[in-house]
């Protein structure tokens, strides 16, 4: 990935390691060249980005509410641990 | 899970204490463990299964495999780190021994391309997605895009961007490369993309 200049195949293979930034910075600077003049591209990268953040959002809905557990199962596990 | 609240000075402590007295096999102490973390534990195992009483299986078996190993556990984690690694494990294993429902082709739903690098397509985006994940109908579709995921593709979803396991660690619970953890996240995400593109395209 030492190219200056990137193809659409390209950018959207590696598009992980750019969203996660872990490229060094002469190749960051290549992935953003490339965003600015590809409007796809750009469209892609933010969908992306924005697919991991719906999924962080959706998965996390009432994460662990207090009083979610019902009593009945909490019973449950700590009898199991007396009978282990 | 990386996401913890901000940890009080006499937490590291605490937790000793705690651990000091589950390796005494103090009952209160064990009640402790159950209660300060079954939420959270129980909230990871339905992002694996969405069966409620499967959840609480995993749950119940999670705890029992944690209790029996406490006595080996070291302390180079916290508790709750190394009691979330026990459930996603434990839920794991019940999702080897089943039966998938319908999942889509992972392969469908990458970009395509033109011959000379250009993507094939454009993508459509999703303008207004802040204001339709208000709607709880929405964020449901979206749980059920994950969940049409292959197997192998959504856990690697689950631990890398939602359980927020390092790659290494994913590799090591999923028992498969570290290269293998990135390529499949990467699919997935794609696969993903295009699923909630489709899906917020048909409610417009």
């Amino acid at each position: 990935m030492g190219k200056a200049k990137l193809t659409c195949r390209e950018f959207v293979e590696f598009l992980d390691d750019y969203v996660a930034d872990e490229q060094s910075g002469d190749v960051r600077a290549t992935f953003e060249k490339h965003i600015a003049k590809c409007p796809p591209c750009a469209d892609y990268v933010r969908t992306y980005q924005e697919t991991i953040e719906l999924g962080k959002c959706v998965c996390r809905d009432g994460e662990g509410a207090p009083g979610d557990v019902p009593e009945q199962l909490i019973d449950a596990i700590l009898q199991a641990r007396r009978s282990q | 899970m990386s996401s913890d609240a901000p940890v009080r000075s006499d937490a590291p402590n605490a937790e000793a204490a705690l651990l000091v007295r589950l390796q005494a096999g103090d009952d209160a102490a064990f009640e402790e463990l159950v209660r300060e973390n079954a939420p959270r534990m129980l909230a990871v195992a339905r992002r694996f299964v969405a069966d409620e009483n499967e959840a609480q299986d995993i749950l119940q078996e999670a705890f029992l495999s944690a209790f029996r190993g406490i006595q080996r556990f070291e302390g180079g984690s916290k508790i709750s780190t190394w009691l979330h690694r026990i459930v996603v494990n434990a839920a794991l294993m019940r999702l080897r021994k089943k039966k998938r429902r319908r999942e889509v082709q992972v392969d469908e739903l990458l970009p395509g391309f033109l011959e000379d690098g250009h993507l094939a397509s454009i993508p459509k985006g999703w303008p207004a997605a802040d204001q339709r994940l208000e709607q709880e109908d929405t964020r449901a579709k979206i749980r059920g895009l994950i969940d049409e995921l292959p197997e192998s593709y959504r856990s690697v979803l689950l631990l890398r961007d939602i359980e927020e396991f390092s790659t290494q660690d994913a590799a090591h619970i999923l028992e498969i490369t570290p290269g293998a953890v990135k390529t499949r996240l990467h699919r997935a995400r794609q696969a993903l993309r295009a699923l909630i593109e489709q899906e917020l395209a048909n409610e417009t």
